[in-house]
């Protein structure tokens, strides 16, 4: 620190932002010629990740102004990972399987699901739809949510407006004509009405999507999420032997109650895994609870 | 095969099967939770009735060549959300159980007995205890793209037989109420994308007069005795001409505060309507 700074009762300090405004100011007592403070560190700008702060310290009129900085740590990367996990179900049915690329970003969890088609007709148009309308149900199902730094000082109401502490979700549905694919769909179209539309089921092997399906809304987003690791959330589908997911929902839910599109923190369990097994040790949780 | 008891789930509605049980004195019990295989029946319920002592040995026999237990199935193989069906045989010292599903074959064996299931199936809804059926009538659409129609839910079982109220099924996260609509022309010339849905906006029942609730959750239809209501629900633009339309009565919960009620999906048969 520099600057001499005689024997006073209390100090000021100053948090400088990157630019040298003041972000945040404390007091603290002087006792025998020392004081300490407590700040709860917290990003000031979407840069973080490069921002240097600084400190200012003033007592009796004299300021002194620290040499050194404080940087955030950044949370790691990776490359697009494979994942290729079975879960075993109850009542005799095929696993549920985590069949899809991931990838830790700066500031999100990022899957990706390659999709191939056999079988009816599906063209552009239909594939659009069906990638908007999946993408859309898990990714605004994670709207509202965070996977956020279980040891944040500032705990699961923290007001940060940043991702230092803080990550994302998103899930990228694309349909491939060539190269690799993590699931191949064949498509039926569907019997006009008054016959009952065509089932449909996805797994590691067999898919299958009835065009259209049994129900617009929720058919092809819970479909999918059984290549995202999720059980049936009613008693006569293929539950969770766990009890994570439970086997009668109470709360109506995208793989629970046909027609809605409700997610909830449980379902995000296995992105919420990826994230932690790839912190380097500094633990999420999905906030809120 | 001398069994206790034969149990036949067919995944018609894959959160509701239908149900029949069969033990070894003939009783047999079916519970249908959807029509949506027949939609000219427009009804779900229980039924029960005492099977033909001919009919018992014939399935007794179908269990025992060749034995039930060899028959390979599909287990561990169907994906979830997939049309299957289940059979489990309780006998005295063991319960053997085995499931298909629709994308792979099924045993010749096994193929005949699910084919004798379902006729009995067939057989046991000829004796309705406590049904579900709903009728529509009087539909019609204004200038303004107003449907309104009445459905009639109406129960031809022996006993009384309890039912979510429809006025609040609206709006509700686990149920639905909804018209499908369709134009009215050759089945040739229809695709499954031609037919549109629209959730039912109100539902006015016929107040008993004497009080109580003006809308219970659960009503409580006797044997031989219906219950109508007046349905209101706003159509998209569409094409003028001759249309098709049926109601879907759809709830999944099996108890209204604490109440057990009737549960599936049912479809009322078509009727035409005309959107000016």
């Amino acid at each position: 620190m520099a600057g001499g700074c005689p024997p006073v009762a209390t100090a000021t300090i100053e948090i400088l932002k990157h630019d040298g405004s003041v972000a945040e100011t404390l007091t603290a007592p002087i006792t025998e010629n020392h004081f300490t403070a407590t700040w709860i560190a917290k990003a000031q700008t979407a840069n973080w990740r490069t921002d240097r702060h600084r400190f200012r310290f003033t007592a009796a009129g004299l300021t002194c102004t620290s040499a050194n900085e404080f940087r955030f740590r950044q949370r790691p990367t990776t490359a697009w990972i494979l994942m290729d996990v079975d879960h075993p179900t109850n009542n005799g049915f095929a696993p549920v399987v985590e069949l899809h690329d991931a990838r830790l970003e700066a500031d999100r969890v990022h899957y990706s699901l390659k999709l191939g088609l056999t079988g009816a007709p599906f063209g552009a148009a239909k594939q659009a739809s069906a990638k908007s309308q999946i993408e859309t149900v898990w990714n605004n199902g994670f709207a509202a949510k965070k996977f956020h730094r279980t040891n944040c000082r500032r705990g699961r109401a923290c007001d940060c407006a940043f991702d230092c502490c803080k990550a994302n979700y998103r899930l990228d549905v694309n349909f491939i004509a060539n190269g690799f694919r993590h699931v191949d769909v064949e498509i039926f179209t569907s019997p006009p009405p008054p016959a009952a539309r065509h089932r449909s089921g996805m797994g590691r092997n067999g898919s299958h999507w009835g065009d259209p399906p049994i129900n617009v809304t929720s058919t092809y987003p819970h479909e999918t999420g059984h290549v995202l690791g999720q059980f049936d959330e009613y008693p006569t589908g293929g539950t969770d032997p766990s009890g994570v997911q439970p086997a009668n929902s109470p709360v109506p839910n995208l793989m629970a109650t046909s027609g809605n599109t409700t997610l909830l923190n449980r379902h995000y369990r296995f992105a919420l895994a990826f994230l932690n097994n790839h912190a380097a040790g500094d633990p999420y949780e999905i906030i809120p609870p | 095969m001398r069994f206790d008891r034969i149990e036949y789930l067919n995944a018609v509605l894959e959160e509701a099967p239908q149900s029949l049980i069969i033990d070894a004195s003939g009783r047999a019990r079916y519970e249908s939770h959807s029509n949506a295989e027949t939609p000219d029946h427009a009804e779900i319920g229980n039924y029960e009735t005492t099977l033909a002592r001919e009919r018992v040995e014939q399935l007794s026999g179908a269990l025992d060549n060749p034995p039930f237990g060899s028959l390979p199935d599909h287990w561990g193989q169907v994906l979830p959300s997939d049309h299957y069906r289940r059979i489990r045989l309780v006998t005295r010292t063991e319960t053997i159980e085995k499931m298909v599903g629709t994308r792979q074959p099924v045993n010749p064996a096994l193929r005949e007995l699910i084919r004798q299931l379902d006729e009995i199936a067939n057989e046991v809804a000829r004796h309705p205890r406590q049904i579900l059926r709903i009728e529509l009538a009087q539909a019609g659409i204004s200038s303004t793209g107003e449907m309104t129609a009445t459905l009639t839910l109406s129960n031809s079982g022996t006993e009384p037989v309890a039912y979510r109220n429809p006025v609040r099924m609206i709006g509700a996260d686990d149920a639905h109420l909804s018209l499908q609509i369709w134009p009215d022309k050759p089945a040739s010339e229809l695709r499954a994308e031609d037919m549109f849905t629209v959730d039912v906006e109100t539902a006015t029942a016929a107040r008993p007069s004497g009080g109580g609730e003006a809308d219970p959750a659960v009503i409580t239809i006797p044997s031989a005795a219906s219950v109508s209501f007046r349905l209101q629900a706003r159509l998209p633009s569409s094409r003028a001409g001759t249309y098709l339309t049926r109601a879907l009565y759809e709830t999944l919960t099996r108890a209204i505060e604490g109440n057990p009620v009737m549960t599936g999906e049912v479809f009322s048969r078509t009727v035409k309507v005309n959107i000016p």
